[in-house]
């Protein structure tokens, strides 16, 4: 009898036919244990973003050495055990053209986008994590997903373009509802069956297929661009009910736990670092049961206002505030904010790494984009910004090298990113920072 | 015959090579920068290695420190008699802010409502009505070296010796405003640093164009021009100003035209009535004319045209500068967030104008000053139609803010009449601070206890004041009611 992931077994029940599927099986990879063996379906490769605000301090994260065997700086210590599964990247420049350096916001939109901003709090494009879904998240049940640490909705750097960013949820309980509350169902179980609710909703939007191209003939331009946005908006749905509609290409062998408790989410740091590794480990096990491929988490706003209990000043002020130790050189309490900054990325890329997953683990199948908005805080400059790529992208990306930018564009990055998740891009990016120009020398 | 040949060959040669010297010398030259550096001429007297707040050659008492800490601000706090006990305490340490979701910005907030209010009595806002409170002083420079000109002409006044040996240097900007936490140490001072960054990273761009007929470096009838460019500076790959970039030059209310002399290379202008160049500044609204009063330029340039340095200088309005320092964002933002008080810069600028007396009382409105310009070579081109500076639509709102909020402050100043601050400007930190503290457990105690600009309905939005009687009557009597 052939094996195969979609093999289900059939009987008969007091006269009724039955059916029984079966869970995952290591037997479903290929002998390299990278692939699906029998559809030779790749391991999909997964993309996150990690955003922290405020930056790092220069003097303490940038390796004086670039390449290989870069020395582990101070502020880089707490991303050692990760250090040959990751990039980093200094000495990058956010090019703003003829737009304003918009204080904490300039940097984070020009990452995410390759584009200075024109306008503040808005995008000029889509971010990168949404271009990249658009080519990898067909067939899963949500194109992205995004957690806060810091417990608000709106600490979410991922857009379509314009003002709207897409919700985050702001609680590691509201994250696992939506992952695996209601119409999840663990797609490594042998009673995963498409939802009949699901059915009855895709059949309903079907119908009205037909009547709207008859609506749309009789609307004029401005509200026909209206009804296709709309109608956007119900294609996803649809995909999304579609992709409920069959069992997900599961290939980790993971347990879903139990919905965390309700728990202080805000920004006090001991409650920012309880909730981050939380969130990042719901994040990853809905990476790895193909619930999305796009995972987005920000630990805080880009002027972050993470403070140590008992800091009256926190995070963002104190950037401000703080003087420079004329012996040390840098603002003391301020680096130390900077390491809680990599600890908490150290948290999460923690958690992708504890996921096995074929050869490797899950960061090994995944692209993480962590950046912030701020290269050094106190004046608001936008050169030097530290950028990381964690992760191999099953095996595209190259690791363990310091890039030292030179004052090339920040937009080299993303591009490289996306070849690396795969994407036929060309370039990407606008006016000065529109580039051509991947690293390929990080591209396997 | 041959000796005559070889005269007349040396002759030829001799005259060959006057004729080729004197056109080069003579023909009209042309050399252009764009400034990468623009500033406060302000000395830094600091050693390396210890800290700003520490004695120095130019402040005995090291740095400002404003607002520092809570023993600062107790400080600050207690000058105002009218001010109990308990209303200090609970400001320097607002009770329940463990509770609140932001509790650094609830302090921030509440501190800098405070501070926005210290009047002799209550309810008068301070930064529009610096009079109305105790002054809280500000360390003054008593170092005797300044960069800068001797405007008056006169060694015997300024106080200060220029590094060059040059005597009566008068820059009163420096002794009042030298130990500015902000401004001192070019290395760490926030806005000193901030002003450069802005200003590379494209909020302005200023030109300089130097002409003459003779040779660049001695030249007794040359030109400077100086003013606002269009074009952002140019950047190379390691983020310094490049070098040889074309740069067009606005000639609007920013631009001056100066007759200068070249000595060596050092560009020394004419002194002139009125002196107009672009402020420095880190916000879109500090953009506009410096007017300089006997102003006048200096530049040393390099042998080989590559750099440029010196300073530009004069009296300006000293209430001018306050208000575009203090205004910058508000008054209380900039002076928590820097160690800065501009009620103590007020009665500083006050204590040390030294020009532009007012022929009516005689007291002096200005104050001796200069900016530091360096500068890299660039080719400052006439546009070939009227160009205008570069100003974004989303900057004229807060342009207004600002110029309202300035006029209600020179009202204020110039009348002796305390002027209540115009809503919608920020200043007062109104209504940051009633939407900060809204989950504050002592948030009744703040709005009941501390002055406010206004007040927000039950939905948050600002509530639009009544006229005062005296000013409503005023209106109806213009209205012919």
């Amino acid at each position: 009898m052939p094996i195969h992931r979609r093999t289900v077994l059939h009987g008969m029940i007091q006269g009724s036919a039955a059916v029984m599927a079966v869970p995952f099986l290591d037997c479903f990879l290929d002998g390299k244990g990278q692939a699906l063996a029998a559809t030779g379906q790749r391991i999909p490769t997964r993309f996150s973003t990690f955003f922290f605000g405020l930056g790092l301090t220069t003097s303490l994260w940038v390796p004086k050495k670039a390449g290989l065997d870069y020395e582990t700086t101070v502020q880089l210590k707490p991303l050692e055990p990760f250090k040959k599964k990751m990039n980093v990247f200094s000495g990058m420049r956010v090019m703003v053209d003829d737009n304003p350096n918009f204080q904490h916001w300039s940097g984070n939109a020009a990452i995410a986008t390759g584009i200075a901003p024109t306008k503040v709090s808005q995008f000029d494009s889509k971010t990168i994590d949404q271009t990249i879904a658009d080519a990898i998240s067909r067939g899963t049940r949500y194109k992205s997903v995004a957690a806060a640490a810091s417990g608000d909705p709106k600490h979410c750097y991922s857009s379509l373009g314009g003002a709207n960013t897409l919700p985050a949820e702001p609680s590691p309980l509201s994250l696992y509802t939506r992952l695996f509350g209601p119409g999840f169902q663990d797609p490594s179980s042998g009673a995963w069956q498409p939802d009949p609710q699901v059915m009855l909703q895709q059949s309903v939007l079907s119908a009205v297929t037909d009547e709207r191209r008859d609506f749309m003939r009789n609307l004029g331009a401005g509200d026909r661009a209206r009804m296709e946005q709309y109608f956007t908006s119900v294609r996803d749905t649809e995909r999304q009910m579609a992709a409920e509609l069959q069992r997900p290409d599961v290939v980790a062998k993971v347990a879903i736990p139990a919905a965390p408790g309700e728990m202080p989410v805000n920004y006090a740091l001991p409650n920012v670092r309880a909730v981050t590794p939380l969130m990042a480990r719901l994040g990853a096990l809905a990476l790895a049961t193909d619930q999305t491929r796009v995972f987005n988490l920000a630990i805080s706003e880009p002027g972050s206002n993470i403070f140590v209990p008992g800091d009256p000043l926190g995070y963002h002020v104190t950037t401000h505030m703080e003087a420079i130790d004329p012996v040390l050189g840098y603002q003391p309490h301020v680096a130390q904010y900077n390491i809680y900054s990599m600890e908490l990325l150290a948290s999460v890329l923690k958690e992708l790494d504890a996921i096995p997953e074929g050869d490797g683990t899950l960061l090994d199948h995944s692209l993480v984009f962590a950046y912030s908005d701020q290269s050094y805080a106190k004046i608001h400059a936008v050169d030097g910004i530290p950028i990381m790529l964690a992760g191999s992208a099953s095996g595209r990306m190259k690791t363990g090298y310091h890039i030292a930018g030179g004052g090339n564009a920040v937009s080299r990055v993303g591009l490289t990113a996306m070849k690396a998740m795969g994407l036929s891009v060309d370039g990407w990016g606008k006016g000065s920072m529109e580039t051509k120009s991947a690293y390929t020398e990080l591209l396997a | 015959m041959r000796l005559r040949n070889c005269l007349l060959a040396s002759t030829l040669v001799v005259a060959c090579a006057a004729a080729l010297a004197q056109p080069a010398a003579a023909a009209p030259w042309t050399r252009g920068f764009v400034v990468r550096e623009y500033g406060f001429a302000f000395r830094y007297g600091g050693r390396p290695g210890v800290a700003e707040t520490a004695p120095a050659a130019d402040c005995a008492r090291g740095s400002a420190t404003h607002f520092n800490d809570e023993a600062e601000m107790r400080t600050a706090l207690s000058r105002q008699p009218w001010r109990s006990k308990q209303e200090i305490e609970s400001i320097i340490a607002p009770p329940g802010i463990e509770k609140a979701r932001l509790p650094t910005y609830v302090r921030f907030y509440v501190w800098g409502r405070a501070v926005s209010y210290r009047g002799w009595r209550k309810g008068i806002e301070t930064y529009i009505n610096p009079f109305a409170a105790h002054d809280p002083g500000q360390p003054q420079v008593v170092s005797k070296i300044s960069d800068g000109f001797d405007l008056d002409g006169n060694p015997k006044t300024g106080g200060f010796t220029s590094t060059g040996g040059i005597r009566g240097i008068d820059n009163a900007l420096y002794r009042a405003w030298g130990c500015d936490a902000p401004f001192r140490n070019p290395a760490s001072g926030t806005l000193d640093l901030r002003e450069n960054t802005q200003m590379q990273e494209g909020l302005y761009t200023v030109v300089i164009r130097i002409s003459g007929n003779q040779d660049p470096m001695n030249d007794n009838d040359a030109t400077v021009e100086i003013g606002y460019s269009p074009d952002k500076i140019v950047r190379d790959a390691r983020a310094n100003v490049a070098p040889d970039y074309s740069y067009r030059i606005v000639k609007g209310e920013q631009y001056t035209r100066l007759k200068a002399r070249i000595r060596n290379g050092v560009v020394e202008t004419e002194q002139v009535d009125r002196l107009h160049v672009p402020r420095i500044g880190w916000f879109p609204d500090q953009m506009g004319d410096a007017d300089f009063h006997r102003g006048r330029l200096s530049l040393t340039v390099d042998t080989d045209g590559r750099a440029a340095s010196g300073f530009v200088g004069g009296y300006r309005n000293w209430l001018d500068l306050l208000a575009e320092n203090t205004f910058a964002q508000t008054g209380a933002e900039q002076g928590i967030r820097d160690h800065e008080d501009a009620v103590g810069l007020y009665y500083a600028l006050k204590r040390n104008a030294d020009g532009m007396p007012d022929p009516r009382t005689g007291r002096n409105t200005g104050i001796s000053m200069a900016y530091r310009i360096k500068a890299v070579p660039a080719h400052v081109v006439d546009p070939a139609r009227p160009a205008q500076i570069r100003r974004l639509p989303a900057d004229e709102e807060r342009n207004r803010g600002f110029e309202t909020v300035k006029a209600a402050m020179i009202r204020a100043v110039t009348t002796r009449t305390i002027q209540d601050v115009p809503l919608g400007t920020g200043e007062g930190q109104f209504p940051a601070m009633e939407k900060t503290i809204a989950d504050l457990p002592s948030r009744d105690f703040f709005l009941k206890t501390l002055d406010a600009p206004g007040r927000l309905d039950e939905n948050g939005n600002v509530v639009e004041p009544s006229p005062k009687p005296g000013r409503l009557s005023a209106l109806r009597a213009r209205q012919g009611n």
